[in-house]
Parts: C-alpha cells; sequence; structure tokens
C-alpha cells in the first residue's frame, strides 16, 4: 500500500539531481566556454494493480534523472581584443596537452607561458606546440579562422579544431576541459564549418532566465511530490484509525 | 449487514490505488513527454435485497467499487524551446520510435544524445529511428536533420515505462519534428492535486463507515448482555 509514497520519493530524488545540475550551471554562468549539464527525466516502470481494480489499471513507480552529457548550443561573444584569446564558431574543440594527455576544451583565454609556449592559464598547452620566437611581440600575432597561428607573416604553427562522433560521451575533467572516452569515439578533424575568431571569448552558454525558470520548475515539483507523500501518510493514519 | 463492511473497505482500497497513480503523476510533473492516467470507479455489481419474511423486494445494493477502464491522456502538451540541438519535439500528431533490447518502443520525451557510431539515442541508450526504420545519422557538425526523423502514428498506445509506449505503428503521422524543443509533461499539477485532496477524503470517509457500521455491530452484540 505505500507504493505510490515510494513513487513520489523516486520524483522527489529526481528534481534533487536536476537542482543540483543546475545550481552547477549557474554557478558557472560566467565561466568561459562552459557548456550546460543536460539533465533527462523518464517515468519507471508500471505494475498492475492487483486489488481493487480491474485488468488493464497500473500504477507506476515514479520518475528518474539520468543526466545525457552537455548542451552544445553556442555561447554568446564577448569582444576582448586580446590577440591571445579565440572563441570557436560551430560544434568542436581546441586539442590541448595537458600532464602529457590529450585534453579537449572550448575555452580560448590564451596566453605565452614564461618560456614562450602558447597555453592556458592553468598550464595546458596547445597541441600541436606552438612557441613565440624570443623578441616577437605577443600583440602582433594572428589567428586565422582555420586555426593557423602567424606572427607579422611567418608561420607558428596551427591550432588543432576536433571533435568527436559523441560529445555526450566526453569526459568532464574539470577546468573546462574534457577527455574522449569510448563511449565519446576517437577524436578526429572538425567539421569545416567550425571557425576561430580572434579577440573575443565564447561565454557560459548558461542562460540566467532559463536556469532559474527550471529550477523554480523544479522546486515546484519536488514540493508537489513531497505533499504526495503527506497524502499517503495521511491515508496510512486513517487506515490506522480503523481499528480502535 | 456486516457486508457494509466489505463495500467500504472496497472502497478504501480502490481510493488506495487511485492514490498511488495521482502520486506517480506529481513524480512526473516535470517529466517531458509524460502522459497522465485517468481510470473510472465502477460498482462490483448490484444485488437485489429482498425481505426475508414476505419475500419482497426492497431495492438493489451495491457490493463495493473497483477501478476500472484506465485510460492514458495522449493530448500532447506544449514544446517549449531549449534551444539546444539534439531536444527533438513532435509538433502535432505521432511519436519517435526507438530500438529497444524489447523491440521498437515509442516516445514524445525528445531529450536524445550522441552515440560513439555517430548515431542519435535516447537517454537510454537506444538508438532513435528514422523515416526509414534505420538509425538517425547525424550530421558531421553534430546536429541533426529534423526531416530525417521518423514520426510514427500509432494506435493501441499502452505505457511501457522509461518514457515509451508500445502500440501498433501503421504510418508516418503528420506531426513535424522541431529541434531545440522540447515537449513539457502532460500532468495538469492543480488538478492532480485536486484529486488527491478528494480521494483522501472518500478515503477518510470509507473509513468513517466502517468504523460507523463497526459501533452498530458492537450495540448489537450487547444487546443480550443482562444488566
Amino acid at each position: 500500500m505505500l507504493e505510490g509514497m515510494y513513487s513520489a520519493a523516486a520524483g522527489m530524488a529526481a528534481q534533487q539531481q536536476r537542482l543540483d545540475a543546475v545550481s552547477n550551471d549557474i554557478a558557472n554562468a560566467n565561466t568561459t566556454g562552459y557548456k550546460r549539464v543536460r539533465v533527462a527525466f523518464r517515468d519507471l516502470l508500471y505494475t498492475p494493480e492487483w486489488v481493487a481494480a480491474q485488468k488493464g489499471v497500473t500504477e507506476g513507480a515514479g520518475a528518474k534523472a539520468t543526466t545525457v552529457g552537455r548542451g552544445y548550443a553556442q555561447g554568446a561573444f564577448q569582444r576582448t581584443d586580446e590577440p591571445l584569446d579565440v572563441a570557436l564558431q560551430g560544434q568542436g574543440f581546441i586539442k590541448m596537452k595537458r600532464e602529457g594527455k590529450d585534453v579537449l576544451t572550448r575555452d580560448g583565454d590564451f596566453r605565452f607561458d614564461d618560456k614562450g609556449r602558447l597555453g592556458n592559464a592553468r598550464g595546458d598547452l596547445v597541441e600541436p606546440p606552438i612557441s613565440l620566437p624570443a623578441g616577437g611581440d605577443e600583440r602582433n600575432v594572428k589567428i586565422a579562422p582555420d586555426g593557423s597561428v602567424t606572427l607579422d607573416g611567418k608561420a607558428l604553427g596551427k591550432l588543432s579544431i576536433v571533435t568527436v562522433p559523441s560529445q555526450d560521451g566526453l569526459q568532464p575533467l574539470g577546468d573546462n576541459a574534457f577527455a574522449a572516452t569510448a563511449e565519446s569515439g576517437a577524436v578526429r578533424a572538425a567539421d569545416p564549418s567550425t571557425k576561430l575568431e580572434q579577440g573575443v571569448l565564447e561565454m557560459s552558454n548558461v542562460d540566467m532566465g532559463d536556469a532559474m525558470s527550471t529550477m523554480l520548475e523544479s522546486q515546484r515539483a519536488y514540493e508537489m511530490a513531497s505533499k504526495a507523500i503527506q497524502a499517503q501518510d495521511r491515508a496510512a493514519e486513517i487506515a490506522n484509525g480503523i481499528k480502535r | 449487514m456486516n457486508r457494509g463492511l466489505y463495500v467500504a473497505a472496497s472502497g478504501m482500497l480502490a481510493m488506495q490505488a487511485r492514490q498511488d497513480q495521482l502520486s506517480n503523476d506529481l513524480a512526473n510533473a516535470a517529466t517531458p513527454g509524460y502522459k497522465q492516467d485517468r481510470t473510472a470507479q465502477k460498482a462490483f455489481g448490484e444485488l437485489l435485497v429482498r425481505n426475508v419474511a414476505g419475500d419482497q423486494q426492497v431495492g438493489t445494493m451495491a457490493a463495493g467499487v473497483r477501478l476500472e477502464e484506465q485510460t492514458t491522456d495522449l493530448r500532447a502538451a506544449p514544446l517549449r524551446s531549449t534551444d539546444e540541438p539534439l531536444d527533438l519535439g513532435v509538433d502535432g500528431e505521432g511519436y519517435f520510435g526507438v530500438q529497444t533490447g524489447q523491440g521498437v518502443r515509442y516516445t514524445r520525451n525528445g531529450r536524445f544524445a550522441s552515440a560513439a557510431d555517430g548515431t542519435l539515442v535516447d537517454q537510454m541508450g537506444n538508438k532513435v529511428l528514422g523515416k526509414d526504420g534505420k538509425p538517425v545519422k547525424l550530421k558531421t557538425d553534430g546536429t541533426v536533420d529534423p526531416a530525417t526523423v521518423g514520426v510514427f502514428a500509432l494506435t493501441n498506445v499502452v505505457k511501457a515505462g522509461d518514457g515509451n509506449f508500445t502500440g501498433r505503428s501503421t504510418a508516418q503521422a503528420a506531426g513535424k519534428v522541431r529541434t531545440g524543443e522540447l515537449e513539457g509533461s502532460g500532468v495538469d499539477a492543480a488538478r492532480t492535486m485536486v484529486e488527491m485532496m478528494a480521494s483522501l477524503r472518500a478515503y477518510e470517509a470509507g473509513q468513517k463507515a466502517l468504523t460507523t457500521i463497526d459501533d452498530t455491530l458492537g450495540k448489537a452484540a450487547g444487546l443480550g448482555s443482562i444488566r
């Protein structure tokens, strides 16, 4: 008789999971290149109701949330006019090296480190490596839409724009980087429609209004499921009152 | 006379079952493409009550209730924009088809993802079927061409859990696939809450009837005692 209580509890757990994901999105609303988390809901198993019902009447077991990956909608561009800031227009990633391993990122907030190597603030280096020749002025660096990096017309290297067959299978590593896995498939060159733009950064694709309304919706759904539990509890209390 | 006890109890059991269904609806108040269940209550059948002494008809008496005729409210919920390239919604009639381990299932929940082999899959990893009945391939830029995704017309639709339905598909439906949009949940929260309150009160009334009959029986049992 407590099935309904458990299905409502499952619904609350699902909403809790989405609230966690949305909180994380909101916390990263200003993180360059951040992609919001996609949470999917589904209903669960239906079992036949066996007392006081005819064949064909069923009871569901609640809801479940699953994370299906990241939302790869394009984030807004912010113009910085820094020569080493780049943003990707379209699907894809820039390949980098982190502690000897290949990682993928959309965060194009680059700089030359003290050894003149192109990388980001965390110390990840672009792959293949690109270095600034001694005495070169980084203000004269040009980055072409296809990723070619030149200094005063002289080629320094090329940023590698890549993608994977399934972005949803990528493993998030933190600091805006992802690693390819068996679920994502092997890294390959990105679609030619993906272009780099110099002097801009891609902002987070978290839409605050959207995140807020999702949060409110989740909160209300959570509340309603908790009301269902209260009603079930009240029913149990009434049943308990039959025998005085 | 103690038949009344069982009539009241059967009413309580039916209300309990209805509460379980309403809880499930509320748990899915935010599940895309979820469809709400409705049930009708029916009497078990009626007994003809006769006067024992004169064999006169005194009328009929219901012998309790049970839930019957579950129907799923399959009306489409409004689509809302999510701007996600792999969120798909059916504008109008029809269902997406997914290939599961148990055969083809149908769904209105279009929160899809990509698989390593470049095909479109649902949240369980089942492949989404195209108009030709084969898995939908993603374009090289990671998006999906809505024209390739199958929308199936369905008859005998029954819920199968995991957001899916079973049914017999005869042809492609008229509904249009829209990318970046997701169908909302079909749960009418206000109505469900009201029904939950009403059902709880009916449950309570059943209990009151039960205890009243019990009181009466207690009195009857006390009649023979000599004080």
